[in-house]
């Protein structure tokens, strides 16, 4: 008797301990292969069975750039009865937050869902983290915006103005005039040191060289060079800095700034995202994007998808199908709604995207309906989309740059 | 050993020296301080020794972005190059030589305004008649305790001017007009850090001042000496060695401040090396954020060795020697209800209207200074009422599992610190004059120069990964409790060995001789008499560390997130309401904690000084 429970007890521990390693040990190709990720991806999904499994899993961790995830937290709650905590950690924060985990073999992120460069340039292409796109949008999405990341929405960067202040229209007409004298002390922005989306907008100035001399040359004549580099985008951010811009710490903060209604001579913004222009209907705020030469918008972009090694991968397909929204509305042939976005019908058909439905962002799928002031996005609006790989090549020369003249 | 047979054998010879070895090695062993005092030192090591470290060796090697700016470059390979972008570049103006000459002038201005005034505060409420001292000295520390930037907040608050544009801040409402330096830059910078400095130079003063026997002040004057001359050659000079040593503490903290320099210096672009720091780590460039914390620590440590020349630090007095302190206290005679009005107006311009801007601004509905409309759904509203926060911060289960990690965090390290103070200070003290004691001493005091953003960060790179037999602790409340400790250990060694220093070693040497056991002694004799040191110095840790921000900022995850941390996200969202209303919170819990404390331990923030 004694003997025979040895044994079992032994079979038993050496079963545990072979589970145990068992479970330590799974690659990534295993995980992958266990999850459908990376190579095993499926062109479509069995959403029954990733929801029965998601409510086994528990609590799934995002780690986001966007206060609004919360919100998008909450309506998943009310519709699945599933936990997913959101760590807000700003565009920089949430894939640094990562990668020092995962250097240490931590993996306690789901779903990483933020912007910038190193999210396409080092994040996939090193395997912490894998894009999955739900077959519920594919279809509605163009290549460019599922491949080889995700977008969750269009962020939308532009100059911002106080329309109770300037009733006719925006206070300049060329990005330029803002080098202007009559500028100086006026100009504020986000401190794009520390706020990779914000800076951003600014790298890809370089990037549109031509676009920015041909602006100038056409108002103010033959640009001379003064920063050094021959490059208008550089000579346009030198000759910013030098106007005695005025940074701030968020982009409410420029929002409130610049839209404060009431002042007699408000500040404009330089190009910072806009994504805030939702607190005119909360905050009673004035502003709206310019209309200004040579470009009105540059968009940028939130990306959105699965750490490797999640421990709640079904959570996070579930979670991403959920804020990507629905093309209920572009079936539906809408093409504008009337705010609020965050209740009733709105809210129903926009699902987890509600929280940026907004004059400041855009979905990404084609034929998806604008908020009400939201600038389009086609011709004859002069939009440039940012260049991630210049960005990813140039932005921290830039950045110096910065540094070296004031910012 | 053999019989000795009249020759002095090399075997007999290298035998004697072994055995005299053995012999040290037992004695040595048989005193308890020193076996601590490895045990300390190992636990320096690993929290204090290893981080330095860590830092130069950030600094000295790329890290995986600098690919991006060395395109030869290899991710984790030896280089001098940020050492060379620091300080031998084009950058070098902008990121070492302006930002250190700001950091230097902060810290000079904000030690020369605080120390005087805090000095003078502590002598009226130590050595004078002064009434409502009681309260005087506990709305004082009310600065030291609440996070530093919220100083800087109600700075804003009140002085904000129309560069910034939107709302306008109270005096410009009131028509006022607000010129840049007074709403932007140094000045305010220096002002805020002041108010918050002054009570940290009041504490420390004040501890001085009270253990400093008037009865050779009373001697110079039977003896003829005038008020002055007293003063002069009497009261001064044995001052000297305590404000030489708050000097150099208030300083040193000065130069790393971050919060207050990166909220009034950013709409003027006015940059700090802390400030610098935080946005190289932010962009992921860490070598040269930690080639920076190099210089700023040896900054530091010039300093407070330069202190250390000219004044002498380790000139102490005796204190609790049996000979009776008398404190006499002065008469203020005439001027006492005057002094009385300036000290309760300084109070309450500096720090009770500041509180109430705070308090009254997270009423209001848009955070203007419409107070027609006062509101409590920031407070209390129900959820769904306040945008992106769901519910007012009572409500909201976010804002009160964040409260409860705090009160979680703030009490365990402050028992464990307090702990661990008072081993300091007994294997520090017993040991007084050894190599070890000063190398226990120096290590423990390391903390204090390097900035909390820096250690933070390399406590996340440290303890992320498993070591041996010490699991990851990567997200675990524990690693919260290890990095508040280590950071903490400058000021609870301090209270330790200063509580250490008063308890005369005959007591102990009494009991050794009647065979008491060392775990005994501690029991009966250090533990009991060292309390009231070792309470100060938990009250201390307790009330600072509801307030640090930039220490946890990187090490918080969602389990263990604290309301530091909730709070600085709304301000950078600018939530406004909700950050002021948290803000408040902290500073009613850390003050709830603090007379709790102090009513629990009696013992008073004045013992801290030392």
């Amino acid at each position: 008797m004694i003997w025979n429970r040895k044994v079992v007890l032994l079979l038993a521990s050496v079963a545990l301990l072979v589970v145990t390693l068992g479970a330590f040990a799974e690659t990534l190709d295993e995980w992958l292969q266990r999850v459908e990720l990376g190579p095993y991806a499926t062109e479509t999904q069995n959403w029954d069975a990733i929801i029965a499994a998601a409510k086994e899993e528990g609590t799934c961790i995002v780690y986001s750039s966007s206060s609004r995830t919360f919100l998008a937290s909450d309506s998943f709650w009310d519709e699945y009865a599933i936990d997913v905590q959101v760590y807000d950690l700003g565009s920089t924060g949430a894939l640094d937050k990562m990668f020092r985990e995962h250097k240490a073999g931590r993996y306690e992120a789901d779903v990483i869902f933020t912007g910038g460069s190193e999210f396409v340039f080092r994040a996939l292409p090193e395997q912490m983290i894998f894009t999955f796109v739900p077959d519920t949008v594919a279809a509605y999405l163009p290549e460019k915006y599922k491949n080889p990341a995700l977008f969750q929405r269009l962020s939308l960067g532009g100059i911002i103005y106080n329309t109770e202040a300037n009733p006719d229209g925006p206070p300049i007409d060329n990005v330029w005039d803002l080098t202007q004298p009559e500028w100086k002390g006026k100009v504020t922005l986000k401190n794009p040191m520390t706020s990779e989306s914000t800076f951003n907008y600014i790298s890809n100035l370089v990037n549109h060289d031509e676009e920015l001399l041909a602006a100038y040359e056409a108002e103010y004549g033959t640009l001379e060079y003064t920063c050094g580099i021959e490059n208008a985008g550089y000579e346009l951010i030198y000759r910013v800095l030098k106007n005695d811009p005025v940074l701030q710490s968020s982009s409410a903060d420029v929002a409130k700034a610049v839209g404060t209604p009431g002042q007699e001579n408000p500040p404009i913004s330089f190009y910072i995202g806009t994504s805030k222009l939702t607190l005119n209907q909360s905050d009673g705020l004035v502003n709206a994007i310019a209309d200004i030469e040579p470009v009105d918008v540059q968009v940028g972009e939130s990306y959105i998808a699965i750490a490797a090694f999640a421990k709640h991968p079904n959570t996070a397909k579930l979670w991403i199908r959920w804020v990507m929204g629905t093309p209920e509305p572009i079936d539906l042939g809408l093409t504008e709604l009337e705010p609020p976005y965050y209740e009733g019908e709105n809210l129903r058909m926009l699902r987890g995207f509600a929280p940026w439905f907004g004059p400041g962002n855009a979905n990404p799928m084609l034929g998806y309906p604008r908020a009400q002031g939201a600038v389009s996005l086609d011709p004859p609006m002069q939009v440039w989309p940012l260049d991630m790989e210049f960005i990813w090549e140039n932005a921290l020369q830039i950045q110096e740059f910065w540094l070296i003249n004031g910012g | 050993m053999g019989e000795f047979d009249g020759t002095y054998s090399e075997t007999s010879g290298i035998v004697t020296t072994l055995t005299k070895v053995r012999f040290r090695l037992l004695r040595w062993l048989s005193r308890p301080e020193k076996v601590m005092g490895l045990v300390l030192l190992a636990v320096l090591a690993v929290l204090v020794v290893l981080p330095l470290i860590q830092i130069v060796i950030g600094a000295s090697t790329f890290g995986y972005n600098d690919t991006r700016l060395v395109p030869d470059a290899v991710p984790g390979a030896w280089t001098l190059y940020h050492w060379q972008r620091v300080a031998a570049s084009r950058l070098t103006q902008v990121l070492l030589v302006k930002p250190l000459l700001n950091s230097l002038s902060i810290a000079l201005g904000v030690v020369l305004i605080a120390l005087p005034l805090g000095s003078l505060l502590a002598w009226l409420v130590v050595r004078t008649d002064l009434p409502l001292k009681r309260l005087i000295a506990n709305i004082s520390i009310i600065p030291y305790v609440m996070p530093s930037w919220v100083m800087a907040l109600a700075w804003f608050t009140v002085f904000k001017n129309s560069r910034i544009g939107g709302s306008p801040g109270f005096f410009e409402a009131m028509g006022v007009n607000v010129p840049n330096w007074l709403s932007y830059g140094y000045i305010p910078i220096v002002l805020a850090m002041t108010i918050h400095y002054f009570p940290y130079a009041f504490i420390l003063v004040s501890g001085a001042i009270a253990s400093m026997d008037s009865q050779l002040e009373d001697t110079a004057r039977v003896l003829g000496a005038s008020k002055k001359t007293v003063l002069r050659k009497i009261t001064f000079p044995l001052m000297l060695p305590a404000l030489g040593s708050a000097f150099v503490l208030i300083f040193s903290k000065g130069l790393g401040t971050f919060g207050t320099p990166a909220i009034l210096g950013l709409p003027v672009r006015y940059y700090t090396v802390s400030t610098r720091v935080y946005a190289l780590l932010s962009n992921g460039i860490e070598g040269s954020a930690y080639a920076l914390v190099v210089f700023l620590i040896l900054i530091s440590s010039l300093t407070i060795y330069m202190n250390a020349k000219v004044i002498g630090v380790r000139k102490k007095f005796t204190t609790i020697g049996g000979k009776g302190t008398r404190i006499q206290r002065m008469k203020l005679g005439r001027a006492k209800i005057p002094i009385t009005i300036v000290v309760c107006t300084f109070l309450g311009v500096c720090i009770l209207a500041p509180l109430s801007m705070l308090l009254l601004q997270s009423l209001t509905l848009n955070g203007d200074f419409n107070f027609r409309e006062l509101t409590l759904t920031y407070w209390i509203g129900a959820p769904g009422s306040v945008y992106a926060a769901n519910a007012g911060i009572l409500r909201d289960p976010y804002v009160l599992g964040g409260m409860w990690n705090t009160i979680r965090l703030a009490v365990i390290s402050a028992v464990v610190a307090s702990v661990a103070g008072l081993f300091f200070g007994y294997a520090v003290v017993k040991a007084r004059g050894s190599f070890m004691s000063k190398l226990i001493e120096n290590l423990a005091f390391t903390p204090y120069i390097i900035p909390s953003i820096a250690f933070g960060g390399i406590f996340l790179s440290m303890f992320a990964r498993s070591w041996g037999p010490i699991p990851s602790l990567y997200g675990t409340f524990t690693l919260l409790v290890l990095v508040t400790v280590a950071k903490r250990l400058p000021y609870t060694s301090r209270t330790g060995i200063s509580a250490m220093m008063q308890i005369d070693k005959s007591l102990e040497e009494a009991a050794y001789l009647r065979g008491a056991s060392w775990v005994k002694r501690m029991w009966k004799i250090i533990i009991p008499l060292g309390k009231s040191g070792m309470m100060a110095g938990f009250i201390l840790s307790l009330i600072t560390s509801m307030r640090m921000l930039s220490l946890i900022v990187l090490l918080v995850t969602p389990k263990t997130r604290l309301l530091t941390s909730m709070t600085y996200r709304y301000v950078e969202q600018g939530f406004t309401q909700q950050a002021n209303a948290i803000a408040v919170l902290i500073i009613l819990m850390t003050l709830s904690g603090y007379f709790l404390a102090s009513a629990l331990g009696k013992s008073k923030l004045e013992h801290i000084g030392g």
